[in-house]
C-alpha cells in the first residue's frame, strides 16, 4: 500500500524534504502511537519545515506515549531538539505534568531548570508544591526559575513562600517580586510596595514595574494600601 | 547618540533586568522574546550589540548567533551569550557559533555592563 503507516514512516527517511514533511503530516493524521518514535526522530530533521510538521503531528497525537517518548530529549546535547521538546511538552499540558514534576529532583540541574520552565508554560497548579520546594534550591538560576514559574501559575498559595524567598539572592528576589505582582492580592501588593525603595536597585525596579503592570483592580487596591501604609 | 542593544530572552524578568542594567550603563535597549523575533528586529534596526539567551522556543541563541553572522551588517557586531549553561562545552558551542563573550547566568550588573563597554569601546558614545 502506497500510503500505509509503515510506508509513511519509511518516507520520514527520504532524501526529499517535501516527502518527509508530507509523511510527518500524514502520520499526525493517522494518530497512531506506533508513529510516535519515528516522529520524535524527525524533530532532529535538518529541515525546519519537517521539524515543524513532526512537532504538529506529535501534538495532534498527544497522550502519554508522546510525553514518554519526548522526555529523554530534555537531556539532549542538541539544543534545538531540547527546546522543541520543551515546547511540545508544554503543548501536551496536563498529561506532561505528572512526568515533569519528578524531574524537579533530577540530578542534572539543566534538566531541573527545563522542567520548571516547561511547567511554568503549562501553568498547572498540580505542580505547585514541587515548584515551591525548588525555591530552596542553592542554584540561583533554578530558584529564580521556580519563583518565576509560580507567577505564571498564579496561585495565591504561593504568595507566602515567595515572600519568604525575598531574603535570598538578588536575582531570586527580582523573580519573586515579579511573580508577586502577577499573582496580586493584598499581601503580595503590600510586600511589593515595601520593595519599591529596596536598597538593591534591581529589586526596587522590578517591584515598581510589577506594581505598574498589576491589574486595574489590584492597582486600586494598591493605592488603598499605599495610603494605609503612609497614614 | 547611545549605542543600541538588543536583548533576547524568553523570560520577561530577565529581559527587564538586563534592560535595566544596560540602560543604566547608558545604552538604548530593545528586546525580543526569541531568536526569530530578534532576527526580524535586526532587519529593521542596526544594533550595535546583541545580548542573547540560549534556550528559547522557535530559535535558540546559538542559531541566532550563526544567522546574524551570515547577515549583512552583523558579521562583526558584538554578541554576548548569557546562559544558565556553564559547562566548557556550552561556551565552546557559543564561541563556535560566533559569540564574542559568554556570560553564565545570573549576569551581575557590573559584569554585563563591563563586557558591553569592552565590546563597544570603539563606538560607545552614550556612556
Amino acid at each position: 500500500m502506497l500510503n500505509s503507516k509503515e510506508n509513511l514512516i519509511l518516507q520520514l527517511g527520504s532524501a526529499d524534504e517535501t516527502t518527509r514533511r508530507f509523511a510527518a503530516e500524514d502520520l499526525g493524521d493517522c494518530g497512531d502511537e506506533t508513529a510516535v518514535e519515528p516522529l520524535v526522530g524527525a524533530l532532529s530533521d535538518p529541515s525546519p519545515a519537517v521539524r515543524e510538521a513532526a512537532l504538529d503531528a506529535l501534538t495532534r497525537i498527544g497522550g502519554e506515549a508522546v510525553v514518554l517518548a519526548v522526555l529523554p530529549a530534555l537531556r539532549s546535547e542538541n539544543v534545538p531538539l531540547r527546546n522543541v521538546a520543551c515546547c511540545l511538552l508544554g503543548q501536551l499540558g496536563q498529561t506532561a505534568v505528572a512526568h515533569l514534576s519528578p524531574l524537579l529532583a533530577d540530578g542534572d540541574k539543566d534538566v531541573r531548570l527545563l522542567a520548571i520552565d516547561t511547567l511554568a508554560n503549562i501553568g498547572s497548579c498540580s505542580a505547585e508544591a514541587a515548584i515551591i520546594r525548588a525555591l530552596n534550591e542553592t542554584d540561583v538560576n533554578i530558584a529564580a526559575a521556580a519563583a518565576a514559574a509560580l507567577g505564571e501559575i498564579g496561585a495565591q498559595s504561593a504568595v507566602g513562600p515567595l515572600i519568604a524567598t525575598l531574603k535570598s539572592d538578588g536575582w531570586v528576589r527580582c523573580a519573586a517580586a515579579k511573580s508577586l505582582g502577577q499573582i496580586g492580592g493584598p499581601e503580595a501588593l503590600r510586600t511589593l510596595a515595601g520593595l519599591v525603595e529596596d536598597q538593591d536597585p534591581m529589586v526596587a525596579y522590578i517591584a515598581e514595574k510589577a506594581l505598574a503592570e498589576a491589574s486595574d483592580e489590584d492597582n486600586v487596591r494598591y493605592g488603598t494600601l499605599l495610603e494605609g501604609t503612609r497614614s | 547618540m547611545s549605542a543600541k542593544v538588543l536583548i533576547v530572552d524568553d523570560s520577561k524578568v530577565v529581559r527587564d533586568l538586563h534592560g535595566f542594567m544596560l540602560e543604566r550603563g547608558g545604552y538604548e535597549v530593545q528586546d525580543a522574546i526569541n531568536g526569530s523575533e530578534a532576527l526580524e528586529k535586526a532587519m529593521t534596526t542596526q544594533f550595535d550589540l546583541i545580548v542573547t539567551d540560549v534556550n528559547m522556543p522557535q530559535m535558540d541563541g546559538y542559531e541566532l548567533t550563526r544567522r546574524l553572522r551570515a547577515t549583512a551588517g552583523y558579521e562583526n557586531t558584538p554578541i554576548i551569550i548569557v546562559s544558565t549553561e556553564s559547562e566548557a562545552r556550552d561556551k565552546t558551542r557559543g564561541f563556535e557559533a560566533g559569540a564574542n563573550v559568554y556570560v553564565v547566568k545570573p549576569a551581575r550588573p557590573n559584569n554585563l555592563v563591563a563586557n558591553a563597554k569592552m565590546l563597544l569601546g570603539a563606538i560607545s558614545v552614550g556612556t
